[in-house]
């Protein structure tokens, strides 16, 4: 949102990376950030319903005891969490009536952890569709257009940052959890490489496409987030021996010019809606206006994304949930449940087939890159922009196609992948709502993603507070 | 999909099916069998799952 200026009040527009700046400076305090943040909340959360639970007293103590003495990266900001993270002394509930009673946390996820040891100060905890399997996640409302869905399933953390109610947040991405809601509330997300941030202590959906990563108002801000979060745990042996994030992770003097982007339009990124054909051209134009050389690309096998993302999530969600299914599988809503039910009876020999694809679209994105010596892909993140609160279908040119099959046939390939791949926004479409693009790298270079997705971001107009949601604050109860 | 097929099926699995779930289920269930996980087996010969085992115990 920005730099503002004159009083502290507003310190919760701020950005994340000018926020800490001024903070290292000694021209802002924690506590004042965090209680900035903490009013904004209070005014906004009735509007957009972001947040299962906020513990404010404990934000600002924690905030205070960091007022005078130094402090990591993340000193004193802001920040909310996915409610499947657990968060000590707080239940994880995960969006769902079956983990209802789960007690409170006795320690906190290594995510949560990482961030709390940078400095940063938890203020809640953020909804998510049930059990992180949805791109809904009602109650939450989009701040661009309340009447319209934040997507999922880490659709409050996405709210709550868009809000001003925190200056960064984590969420989890298995099909697009992530990249969704960051478009559909003008935020960037980013899914690092699968095995570049823990997974432990978070509620898994699909063990094998499962990943963790950061929502943001800027790309500084969100890698300046994926920095911290990164890095080896032993509860999670997938991020063992995984080559380490350059340092800086985004140089401020750079050069983009000499890379090649190869741009994703074939199915499964077709058909879009036109705002996301306007996007992906202007993220394109920007690209090329820097000197990025920009490629056609085509990746035949991706048009099996959600054939085999679909296999692996509901075979690998029911055997997760096996437990909870028979215990009380009343308390699971009927999309989810049916997922569950459908993933019990797969024949393993889907499942695996499911797998094959999978390794057999790594290797032709590899052979792709090679081929055309390419440095990232250029995708839209999602075809169209936000969905309506009660729709069930988007319309593309008379071509009717289920709003979950929509969103995650542009997200789910990199899932597949386990490729970093950068969702940033490219401004305002016709409608009103944010427009973004999704930039894809190499294995573990999330650095060069972020590059050129800094490019687009820096591009484009930068965002105030939402009007819908300044709107509704403004309107007499 | 033939419901009593299912039906059976979460019989034999002892999966936590219940009858008037059944039909909703056999439904998911013709569509995930439809899309056959993705790439037809002709296409992925020679191609392993995306699966690793690590024999260490330190893993």
């Amino acid at each position: 949102m920005g730099r503002v200026s004159g009083t502290h009040g507003k310190a919760w527009a701020l950005d994340l990376v000018e926020a800490a700046g001024l903070i290292a400076a000694g021209e802002l305090k924690p506590s004042e950030l965090v209680a900035s943040a903490l009013a904004r909340l209070e005014a906004v959360e009735p509007f957009v319903r972001a947040f299962v639970s906020v513990d404010a007293e404990r934000a600002l103590r924690e905030a205070r005891k960091q007022d005078d003495r130094p402090g990591g990266p993340l000193r004193g900001i802001p920040v909310a969490i996915k409610d499947i993270f657990d968060v000590t002394g707080t239940p994880t509930c995960c969006g769902s009536a079956i983990l209802g009673e789960a007690g409170p946390a006795r320690e906190d996820a290594p995510a949560v952890a990482h961030l709390r040891a940078a400095g940063a100060v938890v203020v809640g905890k953020t909804t998510t569709h049930e059990l992180a399997c949805g791109v809904y996640t009602p109650p939450t409302r989009n701040p661009w257009d309340l009447e319209r869905s934040p997507g999922g399933s880490s659709g409050g953390s996405a709210a709550a940052v868009a809000a001003g109610a925190a200056l960064g947040a984590i969420g989890s991405d298995t099909g697009g959890s992530i990249r969704i809601p960051a478009a559909h509330c003008g935020l960037v997300g980013v899914k690092p490489t699968y095995g570049r941030v823990s997974r432990a202590g978070a509620l898994a959906l699909s063990w094998s496409l499962d990943h963790v990563g950061p929502l943001a108002r800027t790309v500084e801000d969100a890698a300046l987030l994926l920095s911290v979060l990164a890095g080896a745990d032993p509860g999670d042996r997938t991020t063992l021996g995984r080559p380490s994030l350059p340092q800086p992770l985004l140089p401020s003097e750079d050069d983009v010019g000499s890379l090649r982007v190869g741009v994703l339009r074939q199915r499964p990124f077709a058909p879009l809606a036109p705002e996301a054909v306007c996007a992906l051209d202007s993220a394109i134009a920007l690209l090329a206006a820097e000197g990025v050389q920009i490629e056609t690309t085509l990746v035949p096998e991706l048009e099996q994304t959600l054939a085999a993302e679909f296999a692996i999530v509901a075979a690998e969600a029911a055997s997760y949930h096996e437990t909870r299914l028979a215990r009380a599988p009343h308390l699971i809503g009927d999309d989810v449940r049916g997922l569950l039910e459908t993933g019990l009876l797969l024949p393993a020999s889907l499942y695996l087939r499911a797998q094959r694809t999978r390794r057999a679209i790594q290797q032709s994105i590899a052979q792709t890159f090679a081929a055309q010596r390419l440095d990232a892909l250029l995708a839209p993140t999602v075809p169209a922009p936000a969905q309506r609160h009660d729709q069930l279908e988007y319309d593309f040119d008379g071509e009717a196609e289920s709003v979950i099959e929509s969103l995650v046939r542009t997200t789910a390939p990199f899932n597949l992948a386990g490729l970093p791949a950068v969702a940033v926004p490219t401004g305002l479409g016709a409608s009103g709502l944010p427009g973004s693009v999704q930039v894809v790298g190499r294995p573990f270079d999330e650095s060069t993603a972020l590059r050129l997705a800094r490019v687009i971001g820096r591009g484009v107009a930068r965002f105030g507070p939402p009007p819908a949601l300044e709107a509704a604050l403004a309107t007499p109860v | 999909m033939n419901e009593q097929v299912v039906a059976a099926l979460a019989r034999a699995l002892d999966a936590p099916i219940p009858a008037d779930r059944v039909a909703a289920v056999a439904e998911q269930l013709e569509a995930q069998l439809a899309g056959r996980g993705g790439m037809p087996a002709e296409e992925l010969e020679g191609v392993e799952p995306a699966l690793a085992f690590e024999p260490g115990w330190d893993a």
